[in-house]
């Protein structure tokens, strides 16, 4: 293990590789930040570059340039509200709230430090269980699939603030949304109106952008003014990154629990690497002493999201190397690009190419704290964005927007979803209705369908009682009542 | 393209005097003419799946190669959606020039159109079939964690779980048709995401059983994480050349091995590449030619068995009547029994 | 924002509830198909029902922020007209010319100047071509689609 490890690292530090690296990190970020492209699109336009590459440099490149995109894509939803990346939407919760109270430096700086944290926390996981990947993938079924699904779903009430009968309908109407389209288990599709496009139902990326890019564009283009409120501090100083970054530093015990949730989350294939960010910060919320100024600039609410969408990469790759099971669409994209150089992942790749798996494994890790020096570097130039005019920052941005759409599918189609997603959102928002509830129901509620049908089949209502499935449970129970405890903690106490 | 039709006396006359010749001279000028069509034109390639899956790097091997025979430009255009049911539509759909091409599930085509699966806009006796890229034989395999060790126990078992990712996923059908064939009492737990996510729970033991094509069940069984059972063929797979048949595993009903044949049959469409119904009998030709020649190319095959995808190339017109054989062996009350065994029975 | 608040509930319960009919008796989903969509939906529209009668009996909110009472923000609508004409423009003028006079107009007609405007329009046009079509190869449909092949 320890020579694949010293093999690995010599990989990485070769000067060839080390240029793609950078190139590749370089890329992502801009990926990330220019909203309407996500790392999914990244890696599908990127993965046609490497053919003929060196199998380990192409690979790496195709990592290193996914592994930084929600680095990037941080820049645009703290400074602008709107989410480079759907796994970005979290972190606008309470960063862009902090962007308009003058505060996008501090939150850029403790943004960027999660992230490198995060991922390079994601990546120690991985190399850790390298020699133990296998049996680690087995131990999550379907049953404990499900469990964590239900863990999701039940933080979705953590994530209003105010009131929770709308968060509760803001979700469930998500979850309905969530339904459209072909049912995993039957293949029945749902609702199509006999139009070909919804025989997949509705799509994520349309959703995600139009429910909360457009309202802010419409914000911005309404007012005509700068993002930064008048009043607020615009200029944006490096101290004011740098305390950021220190105080995301700080906050050890959040980093390394929502880094855990976005590892353990990225492990499980099945669940999307958009639930990550929200349980992370659903359960920074419940643990927080001042859980009710999240939503309003609370830095830990950007801190908490961060860690775990960076992190996430690294648990993604476990089932993926392990097995050539793919931890999310990405990863699937990932491997289309292992098996384009001649490289299967397995039982066997692990065996004959340690050595690959933990360059690649390296190779996150770096990708991440360059692109966290990087973005540093450029921090203070990237937040004079909030001080461009509204009237011409909106435009330009909505058509970035409209080119990111289509290039997911292909398809005009999605951008007139997005368009129609874009009005509803705008209603939704001014209505105070619970966006991010919605969002997540919308993921989540199909996939807790599925996974139910499947536990039930194989196993009755007795997989309930398996060990893990028992343990996420009985910590969702916890998390829930967690606010409850403390109180009580503390009434004890005085 | 706008023609206006002028119908005035001599103009008709001589315009149709010319057609007349021009008809005549046809068959020799056809050729030509495909060429010509094809020419510095764009050609899409549809694949039905994101980019890096199979479809679309044999897509993406063919492109460059296609491009040089067709002198034109050959563009692989990603549409996932519904399994690739939604590119398969808009292929059908769409302009009937020959500038639209697709690498499809052949099998999955053929399955849908069976199974009257909802969206299915097309009939795959009309789909023009160009050729065939590659065709893998399926395997029946074991969880190592199952109770059951053996074919013989799966006979005796009182019940054998199967994981699928959906009704006629070429998975769950093939499982329905052994099950029935050998007479097992079968359930097949379907909504698992993707073959690899069925492999992991029959990997996991969360069920007993599984189908996948060779080279996926290949990887698996040689590293001991699944248990091969049969191929479900009645020839032998050079992946696992080991592995008996089912024939061969076990006494397969007489009565009942049509089955085994017809679905074996379906599976030799498995990935393929077709354009729009309707297209010009010189265009088509031209294109069968031209994928011929680029799928029998030695570079060719060699380039894409570096990435790990076998050619195994069939001729466009051959492909349509194995296409046509497979349908026409199952009407009326057989299609029943067919649809009832491979959509209900056993989920 | 009672009025769109108790709108949207409407929407969202009317939405489900007609869905919900179409499962049931124009598309005749077999239970296990539709087994959740009812259960969330006919929750939904029970929670939505009751929210919209706890907001209607309520008595309209002016006190806290007294005038300041969450209303429609000005402009609004405005921008979000301005923003959607966007789409057909790309629609119908293709994802080159499309959004390149969208930024042209949405420029000069928001108070910017000429010089502004084009190199905007032109640098838009530019990106496209350049930075989506060439180099990402996206194929963005470059002309409408009733321009002749």
């Amino acid at each position: 293990m320890l020579d694949s490890v010293l093999d690995g690292l010599a990989r990485v530090g070769d000067p060839t590789a080390l240029l793609y690296l950078v190139i590749a990190t370089l890329i992502g970020v801009v990926f990330g930040v220019l909203p309407g492209l996500s790392g999914l699109t990244a890696l599908a336009l990127l993965l046609p570059l490497i053919y003929g590459m060196e199998p380990g440099a192409g690979l790496a490149f195709l990592l290193a340039a996914h592994a930084v995109v929600n680095t990037g894509g941080s820049v645009t939803a703290i400074l602008l509200g709107i989410p480079g990346a759907p796994a970005n939407t979290a972190t606008l919760v309470d960063g862009f709230p902090m962007a308009k109270q003058g505060r996008g430096g501090e939150a850029l700086g403790a943004a960027l430090a999660a992230s490198g944290i995060g991922g390079v926390i994601g990546v120690v996981f991985l190399i850790i269980l390298l020699p133990v990947l296998q049996p680690i993938v087995l131990l999550f079924g379907s049953p404990e699939t499900f469990c964590l699904v239900i863990m999701g779903i039940t933080f979705i009430a953590g994530l209003g603030h105010q009131n929770l009968t709308i968060g509760l309908i803001s979700a469930g109407f998500g979850m309905y949304l969530g339904f459209f389209g072909y049912q995993q288990v039957s293949g029945v599709p749902r609702y199509w109106l006999d139009y070909d496009y919804l025989l997949n139902g509705f799509r994520l990326i349309p959703l995600a952008l139009g429910l909360f890019a457009i309202p802010e564009l419409v914000s911005l283009a309404a007012s005509g003014g700068t993002i930064a409120r008048d009043g607020a501090r615009t200029g944006v100083l490096r101290a004011d990154v740098y305390k950021g970054f220190r105080t995301a530093v700080s906050r050890k015990w959040l980093v390394l629990r929502s880094s855990m949730i976005g590892v353990v989350i990225g492990i499980i294939p099945g669940i999307g690497g958009e639930t990550s960010p929200w349980v992370a910060y659903a359960s920074a919320r419940q643990t927080s002493p001042e859980g009710d100024k999240f939503g309003k600039g609370a830095i830990d609410g950007v801190i908490a999201p961060e860690s775990a969408n960076n992190s996430k990469e690294g648990g993604a790759l476990v089932p993926t190397l392990a097995f050539g099971i793919p931890g999310s669409s990405a990863m699937a994209l990932l491997l289309g690009g292992f098996f384009l150089v001649g490289l299967e992942p397995g039982p066997e790749f692990l065996k004959k190419h340690m050595d690959i798996a933990v360059s690649l494994a390296l190779t996150v890790a770096l990708a991440n704290i360059l692109a966290v020096v990087v973005l540093l570097g450029v921090a203070r130039h990237l937040a004079a964005i909030t001080k461009v005019r509204g009237h011409l920052l909106a435009p330009s941005l909505l058509v970035l927007l409209i080119l990111g759409t289509y290039s997911v599918a292909n398809s005009t189609t999605d951008v007139m979803f997005m368009f129609g997603f874009g009005v509803l959102g705008v209603l939704l928002r001014e209505a105070g209705f619970n966006r991010p509830a919605l969002l997540l129901g919308f993921v989540l509620a199909p996939l807790a369908e599925t996974y139910l049908h499947i536990s039930l089949n194989v196993q009755g209502w007795s997989f309930l009682l398996r060990p893990i499935s028992l343990g996420i449970l009985g910590l969702t129970l916890l998390a829930l009542l967690w606010p409850m405890i403390r109180r009580s903690l503390r009434k004890i106490r005085s | 393209m706008r023609t206006s039709t002028r119908t005035t006396g001599v103009r008709g006359l001589v315009g149709a005097g010319l057609a007349a010749a021009a008809l005549a001279l046809a068959p020799a000028a056809h050729a030509q003419d495909a060429a010509a069509f094809y020419k510095g034109k764009t050609v899409k390639i549809l694949v039905g799946s994101p980019p890096g899956g199979g479809y679309d790097a044999y897509a993406r091997i063919i492109a460059p190669h296609l491009a040089k025979k067709l002198d034109a430009e050959v563009i692989v255009e990603n549409r996932p959606g519904g399994g690739g049911l939604l590119a398969l539509n808009m292929l059908v759909t769409g302009k009937a020039d020959g500038l639209t091409l697709m690498h499809v599930s052949g099998e999955g085509a053929i399955m849908s159109q069976l199974t009257n699966r909802a969206g299915a806009r097309w009939d795959v006796r009309k789909l023009v079939w160009l050729g065939r890229t590659a065709q893998e034989r399926k395997i029946w395999f074991f969880s190592t964690k199952s109770k059951l060790k053996s074919l013989d126990d799966a006979l005796k078992a009182k019940e054998i779980k199967w994981s699928a990712t959906g009704p006629a996923d070429n998975i769950s059908d093939v499982a329905a048709v052994v099950s029935y064939v050998l007479g097992l009492n079968s359930k097949i737990v379907t909504g698992y995401k993707g073959a690899r996510g069925m492999a992991l729970a029959v990997i996991k033991g969360e069920t007993d059983s599984g189908i996948l094509s060779s080279s996926s069940a290949a990887r698996l069984i040689k590293s001991g994480r699944l248990k091969g059972i049969a191929v479900v063929s009645r020839t032998r797979t050079p992946h696992l050349p080991d592995l008996p048949t089912i024939f061969e595993a076990t006494k397969v009903p007489a009565d009942k091995a049509w089955w085994i044949d017809f679905r074996e049959k379906i599976g030799e469409a498995q990935r393929a590449m077709v354009t729009t119904p309707g297209v010009p009998a010189d265009r088509v030709a031209f294109l069968r030619k031209a994928i011929g020649e680029v799928l029998t190319d030695p570079a060719v095959v060699a380039e894409a068995k570096k990435r790990r995808r076998i050619i195994t190339y069939l001729p466009g017109a051959e492909l349509a009547k194995v296409v046509e054989d497979a349908l026409n062996h199952v009407k009326g009350e057989r299609l029943e029994l067919v649809k009832q065994v491979m959509l209900k029975k056993y989920f | 924002m009672r009025g769109l608040t108790v709108g949207l509930l409407a929407f969202i319960a009317v939405f489900i509830a007609v869905f919900l009919a179409a499962g049931e008796f124009v598309y005749d989903y077999s239970f296990p198909v539709h087994r959740f969509p009812i259960i969330i939906g006919l929750a939904t529209i029970a929670l939505a029902a009751f929210a919209v009668i706890r907001t209607l009996a309520r008595p309209a909110p002016k006190d806290d922020d007294g005038e300041n009472a969450p209303a429609w923000p000005r402009g609004t609508t405005g921008a979000l007209l301005w923003l959607a004409s966007a789409l057909p423009m790309v629609i119908f003028l293709g994802y080159l010319v499309g959004p390149a006079l969208f930024l042209l107009l949405y420029l000069r007609l928001h108070g910017e100047k000429w010089l502004t405007a084009i190199l905007f329009a032109a640098g838009c046009a530019a990106f496209i071509y350049l930075g989506f079509h060439e180099l990402l190869a996206v194929r963005v449909p470059l002309y409408p689609f009733w321009w002749p092949e």
